[in-house]
């Protein structure tokens, strides 16, 4: 078992449900354990925590340690640093943690696992050497997911046959995939989903998918409000990313279930006079 | 567990002569009506079986779970069956499935070179970086005068871009006539033989790779090479839960060779239609 450190660092005492963050670390590390508890230094509140994972993958905690970051951001709390080491805290004295927000990876980690894959990964994440401590500054991070790179895409063929492609179908895998893409005026966000998502689902229009599809993916999208105006022409563009039937955690059902009541109602053989949610 | 429990209640119809089987297993969605979208969807929790006699016309309640963490609890709702269902089938936090896209979603942009390049470097940039460096290589010994390119990739090297922008300029680099066949799938294949062996990290990336390839194009051999990373990805998984080594090594040799008719397979890659 390989065992991290992790703590998240805030200015004053906040309230972060501790299931939260062992939540997003267990979806990434699914057979880990994590112990968290809090504890204050230096007028700083941490939240510490624990994890032994059977293999350690470097992008997934990262990936993992930005979503952390970008759950607590959402509840307006600011987050000023993430630690990682491999031993007990050892960096009392070091002001550098307030100056630069980032993630500090601990050196004496770095020389533990002795890994090319492991510096070749800080490279790759543009981590800088200061003392000993390598450190990815948050501003680096939210570079990656800055403007650049996104383009505006009108809800066209190319986006049906992309589609098709990553959806899946029931004689062909679906990928997960995320297309990442900037709405034009004019267009609805039906149009989008519509264009994106309709050869995947069952052509008989007495089968739905589409409420849900568009609602799963705003939901993903952190843009649940939207739904509000998702009829109305758009005078204004947003950016979305556009996932996969396997990256929603979706999947159309076989068509070859003779029994099943989407398969029956869509061929006649059952007729669904009524549907009525909740109570 | 977040989220609550509710109740659907579908009144259905059996229009034929004879007795009808009609099943809705756990995991199938029921969306609201167009007009009611602020409401959530129900996704079912247990499996059903009804038997509906000929003619017969019954309702029934069904036990449901919310599938919209953000949107309003459904009351007395009309809503719709759906031909989807959410992949609950080893998970009871409905919210953690429909609220975050599956952990090893790969991203790509509209504009995203339909080649086997592009796809390494959306999918691990230390290797497309050094996969270039060994393409401009190639193409200098060939007499190419490629000084300027070698410059630019070591600029890259040392910035501090972010990675979309990092991709972008390899790819810039990588469309150069002078280079662009050396960044074939062809050569591609030699690099990794030559500089990545088959551990199971570096099999990931390859995964990687080919899942890029596959969301890039729908041609049948991609769809053949997903297969096989997908068989690469089974194996993985079952060698982190196998206790003993000899086993451990029999999933890993496997693998290894699955992973070597793969890069076999590879060069057909440039001789297909993205």
């Amino acid at each position: 078992m390989i065992q991290i450190y992790c703590d998240l660092v805030f200015e004053e005492p906040v309230e972060i449900p501790f299931s939260i963050v062992e939540q997003l670390l267990k979806e990434y590390f699914p057979h880990s354990d994590v112990i968290i508890k809090s504890s204050a230094f230096d007028n700083h509140f941490l939240i510490n925590i624990k994890m032994y994972v059977i293999e350690l993958s470097w992008e997934k905690l990262l990936t993992a340690l930005r979503l952390i970051r970008g759950h607590i951001q959402e509840s307006g709390i600011e987050l000023h640093n993430i630690i990682l080491g491999s031993n007990q805290r050892l960096y009392t004295h070091y002001n550098r943690f307030f100056e630069d927000n980032g993630i500090w990876i601990d050196g004496l980690l770095v020389q533990e696992f002795d890994s090319q894959a492991l510096l070749e990964f800080l490279k790759g994440n543009n981590a800088i050497q200061i003392d000993h401590w390598y450190f990815i500054s948050f501003e680096q991070s939210d570079e990656d997911t800055d403007d650049e790179g996104i383009e505006n895409v009108a809800p066209d063929e190319h986006i049906r046959v992309f589609g098709k492609r990553v959806n899946g179908s029931n004689t062909q895998s679906g990928v997960p995939v995320s297309l990442k893409i900037r709405t034009m005026e004019g267009y609805t966000l039906t149009d989008y989903i519509s264009k994106t998502y309709q050869d995947a689902l069952h052509p008989e229009n007495r089968i739905g998918g589409l409420n849900v599809i568009l609602t799963t993916v705003l939901q993903m999208n952190n843009k649940v409000n939207l739904i509000n105006h998702y009829s109305e022409r758009a005078n204004s563009s947003e950016d979305l990313f556009l996932f996969s039937l396997p990256s929603l955690n979706l999947e159309v059902i076989d068509e070859r279930d003779k029994t099943h009541i989407a398969n029956l109602a869509s061929s006649g053989d059952l007729i669904i006079k009524d549907i009525i949610l909740g109570e | 567990m977040p989220g609550y429990q509710f109740q659907t209640t579908i009144t259905l119809e059996n229009p034929n002569d004879k007795e009808l089987i009609v099943s809705i297993p756990r995991g199938t969605l029921i969306e609201p009506k167009s007009t009611h979208l602020t409401y959530q969807s129900a996704i079912i929790s247990k499996d059903y079986i009804f038997r509906l006699n000929p003619k017969e016309v019954r309702s029934v309640i069904l036990d449901a779970e919310c599938w919209n963490k953000n949107l309003s609890p459904p009351r007395k709702i009309q809503g719709q069956i759906t031909s989807l269902k959410g992949n609950i089938k080893t998970e009871t936090d409905i919210w953690l499935v429909s609220s975050k896209p599956k952990s090893d979603t790969i991203s790509i942009s509209p504009s995203q070179d339909a080649h086997v390049y592009s796809a390494l470097t959306n999918s691990d940039l230390n290797i497309a970086q050094n996969f270039l460096s060994f393409a401009i290589d190639h193409s200098h010994n060939d007499g190419n005068d490629i000084e300027k390119r070698k410059k630019e990739l070591y600029d890259i090297k040392q910035s501090r871009f972010s990675s979309q922008k990092k991709i972008k300029n390899l790819c810039n680099i990588a469309n150069d006539p002078q280079i662009h066949p050396y960044v074939s799938a062809k050569y591609l294949r030699n690099f990794l033989i030559s500089n990545l062996p088959p551990t199971w990290e570096n099999m990931r990336i390859i995964n990687k790779m080919v899942r890029n390839v596959y969301a890039l194009t729908s041609h049948q051999l991609a769809r053949n090479l997903y297969n096989i990373v997908q068989e690469v990805a089974e194996l993985d998984e079952k060698s982190k839960f196998e206790i003993q080594e000899e086993n451990q090594e029999k999933f890993k040799s496997i693998a290894r060779n699955k992973y070597n008719s793969l890069l076999d397979a590879l060069p057909l890659l440039d001789e297909v239609q993205w």
